[in-house]
């Protein structure tokens, strides 16, 4: 819901300023002279963006001020009305009717001209010539005997190192200037590119001094220090105060002069208070860059120093730290340079420094711990600072202390405490001194190719050897070849078979078991040897023959055996049985070729 | 055969006496911190006898005490090359590498790329060729006993013979194939001067694509008389003149 009024705002909003949208041109008065600031004005209501402002000609009028845009938005009973304003401050430069052309705006895709405006303009009357040229007057008298100078100490000095700015107040004592207050600063310079610091200034009496006979009274206002950050160019920016002062007007002054009315004080006729800006110039000053050659110990340090070293203790224990104290005095960037590094012996600790700083001297103070016991050396502590004076980094050096350690109290083997070891630094491993193997040429020691052609070969060879194989053994194997002739040879032992059967011999039946035994062996290749019932039946399953053509072998086989052993005529005949046999015979070469 | 194998071994293991005195002196020299006078007996010593890993290697360091970062780079790198498992190479050639101006994200490669890769590297190309090569005979052996002892219970030994190591054998050549075609991919060489800019094409007139800077290695792709197509460790490509690169 919320939402949707908001949208509906907006459309209203855009509407709105669709409609509206005006641009136009006014002056605060039509008639001047040609002493009188005349305020320009361009507006632009209800328009949301503006672009491409285009001011008019110009040419007869001095421009004072501007341009100064503004621009205010505001929304009464839901409706909005939006303004945008340019204004200059203009002074005509002759007398008679003069014309501000139109000027252009673009809104979009739309252009906005305003109507032009002529003004009539009178040569300045004889008053407000005097008028102004008696606030001229006062004017040039405060420029000269009420004015600040800035002292710069150096103009020309390193990063780093200290310039100090101070700006005097000088009055001209005996004056007009009756009485004068300093009300305040009204712009304070940004030191840009400096480290400042205001520096407290004492001296409120001030002094006289006599410049070109005169005697002025010389006050500071302010004193900086300034510490260069960067190299190169840098300026401080102009300092202005404002004052008031109570000047001493001359009897003569007409009474109803405009700038009596303007700043008359009407409990005095013979004193006028006066407002005056007096403004201090800006300073350049040059920043050297630092020689390039710095040390390693050098930490920003810029001034004249010296350096001492103490510490607390040569005997102590692990139980407590021990207090390392650089001390540093002279003068110089104190504030900027950084705290000294310290080198401590491998296990020891640190923490931030304690900083004391009391007037030319700045103390660090390290805490140190020993973590395990033994003697230490606090390596020689070197420290550089740049000598504005003699152009060049001059190195301290401070001793270095041996310290032994003693277990304290509290000392645990660090095994115990479970602390990791702590890495010092890296570097790398250090250099073999096994004896090298040389090898001549760039080549592999065996080529990658001629070995993989060497895998190949026999690969190829045993492909080349299976395949001859199986060509040889489906024209040779001897098993093949049995396997293919064992009916044959059966059918061959089944014709002597039936000849001893017609002769009723019964030698028959001891032909038809090797029949069956020689045929099954061939077929199967059961060595001869090993030739039994079971072997049989195994064989058969294994080759997954019919389970009734199984039973039919081993009954045949049985009917057989019983045949040639029972008694003479107790048999059946011996054409039943030799028709049997053939049957079988019929009946497992037809199953081994349809399996 | 076997006489020129000792004749090998015996050339890999024994110095010549006076190859012996350098490489001590050179390593004395070292040792003291003398080493611009390490540098010039180590590379005499390559000159004079060969490549050796720990030649390369002890170079390498002399450079890098020097802070010749892009040098030592090289030696750690063709120390490497002789012998894949040098350690403190690896460690050493890391540190080195943690001090040259260019750092950059390598290409994340594929894991199955990156796994294969690691697989070919476990040995050399050859020496995976070999294992093919004794993969084929062993193959070949199943084979001909399979032809000879048909009706013995070794038959099926034989089949299996024939089956895993056939198997086995097309494996090893496969990789073996594989980690020389890496081996070739991997040409590459070290930037030698302190600034190089990677053109667009190889003259001196195409645009200038990145300044690089010594020490870092790039994989060399092609050549073109004296310019190299070169790929940056990102990925990106460029031509440099092929005598600001040492190659590996």
């Amino acid at each position: 819901m919320s939402r949707l009024l908001t949208a509906l705002m907006i459309c209203s909003i855009a509407w709105n300023t669709q409609a509206q949208t005006e641009f136009t041109a006014s002056v605060s008065s039509s008639t001047v002279t040609t002493a009188d600031r005349i305020e320009l004005v361009f507006e632009l209501s209800n328009a949301s963006s503006a672009s491409g402002f285009r001011a008019p000609s110009m040419s007869d009028f001095k421009i004072l001020g501007g341009p100064m845009q503004s621009s205010n938005m505001s929304i009464i009973n839901g409706k909005t009305s939006q303004r945008f304003s340019i204004k200059y401050v203009l002074q005509a430069r002759k007398a008679g009717k003069l014309t501000i052309g139109p000027a252009s705006v673009r809104v979009g895709s739309n252009t906005y001209v305003s109507e032009p405006i002529t003004i009539s303009v009178t040569e300045q009357t004889a008053n407000t010539q005097e008028e102004r040229s008696a606030e001229q007057q006062i004017n040039d008298f405060l420029r000269n005997n009420f004015y600040i100078k800035a002292e710069v100490s150096d103009r020309n000095i390193y990063t780093g190192d200290d310039t100090y700015i101070t700006y005097k107040l000088y009055v001209n004592a005996r004056s007009e200037i009756y009485d004068y207050r300093v009300n305040g600063a009204t712009k304070v310079p940004d030191y840009n590119g400096f480290y400042a610091q205001d520096l407290d200034v004492t001296d409120n009496k001030g002094e006289y001094v006599n410049i070109n006979g005169q005697q002025f009274l010389v006050q500071t206002v302010k004193k900086v220090k300034l510490t260069p950050q960067r190299s190169g160019k840098l300026t401080a920016d102009p300092l202005s105060i404002d004052a008031t002062l109570t000047l001493r007007v001359k009897s003569q002054r007409k009474s109803n002069s405009v700038f009596e009315e303007f700043f008359g004080n009407s409990f005095s006729s013979s004193y006028e208070r006066y407002n005056y800006v007096a403004t201090a110039p800006a300073i350049e000053i040059n920043v050297k860059e630092l020689p390039a050659n710095a040390p390693a110990s050098f930490h920003g340090a810029v001034g004249s120093f010296t350096m001492e070293t103490g510490i607390s203790g040569e005997a102590i224990t692990t139980d407590d730290p021990l207090t390392y104290r650089i001390t540093i005095k002279g003068s110089g960037n104190f504030e900027l340079f950084e705290a000294p590094e310290l080198t401590l012996p491998p296990g020891w600790e640190t923490y931030e420094p304690n900083i004391q700083q009391s007037g030319g001297a700045r103390t660090f103070e390290y805490l140190l711990i020993p973590r395990n016991p033994g003697t230490y050396e606090i390596p020689a502590y070197e420290w550089t600072y740049f000598s504005p004076d003699l152009g060049k980094y001059q190195t301290l050096t401070a001793p270095a202390y041996t310290v032994d350690v003693a277990a304290g109290k509290s000392y645990t083997v660090q095994g115990n405490t479970g602390d990791a070891i702590e890495q010092l630094d890296t570097d790398i491993r250090f250099i073999s001194r096994n004896a090298p193997r040389f090898r001549r040429g760039a080549g592999e020691t065996i080529s990658t190719n001629l070995l993989l052609a060497g895998a190949g070969l026999p690969l190829l060879a045993l492909a080349l050897l299976l395949l001859v194989d199986y060509g040889r053994r489906k024209g040779a194997d001897p098993a093949a070849a049995k396997n293919r002739r064992a009916g044959a040879v059966a059918r061959k032992r089944l014709k002597k078979a039936k000849e001893l059967a017609a002769s009723d011999d019964r030698r028959f039946y001891d032909e038809a078991i090797r029949v069956i035994w020689g045929y099954l062996g061939d077929k199967f290749q059961i060595p001869a040897g090993s030739l039994n019932k079971e072997n049989i039946e195994a064989a058969l399953t294994a080759r997954a023959v019919d389970p009734s053509v199984i039973a039919a072998t081993l009954d045949l086989l049985q009917q057989m055996e019983m045949a040639l052993f029972s008694p003479v005529g107790q048999d059946r005949p011996m054409q039943d049985a030799h028709q049997q046999l053939e049957n079988w015979m019929l009946q497992m070469e037809k199953g081994r070729k349809g399996s | 055969m076997k006489q020129l194998l000792y004749l090998f071994l015996i050339a890999g293991t024994l110095l010549p006496v006076q190859a012996a005195d350098t490489y001590s002196n050179a390593n004395s020299a070292y040792e003291k911190g003398q080493y611009d006078e390490a540098v010039t007996l180590y590379h005499q010593l390559l000159e004079e006898e060969g490549e050796a890993a720990v030649v390369h290697y002890n170079l390498g360091n002399a450079y890098f005490k020097q802070s010749q970062y892009g040098k030592a780079i090289l030696h750690y790198e063709k120390a490497l090359q002789l012998d894949r498992k040098m350690n403190d190479a690896k460690f050493n050639l890391d540190i080195a590498n943690s001090r040259i101006r260019d750092k950059m994200e390598p290409i994340q490669q594929p894991i199955l790329y990156i796994f294969w890769y690691n697989i070919t590297r476990l040995l050399y190309p050859h020496q995976w060729a070999l294992l093919a090569l004794i993969g084929g005979w062993v193959a070949l052996g199943g084979g001909i006993l399979f032809v000879l002892k048909r009706h013995t219970p070794l038959r099926r030994t034989a089949v299996y013979t024939i089956l895993y190591a056939g198997i086995l054998t097309v494996m090893l050549a496969a990789i073996a194939w594989s980690a020389e075609a890496m081996e070739q991919q991997q040409a590459a060489g070290i930037i030698m001067e302190p600034t190089v800019i990677l053109k667009s094409e190889p003259s001196e007139n195409s645009t200038n694509l990145f300044i690089l800077h010594e020490g870092l290695k790039l994989r060399i792709l092609d050549t073109d008389n004296d310019w190299l197509y070169v790929a940056m460790p990102d990925g990106n490509l460029g031509w440099v003149r092929s005598a600001t690169i040492a190659r590996i």
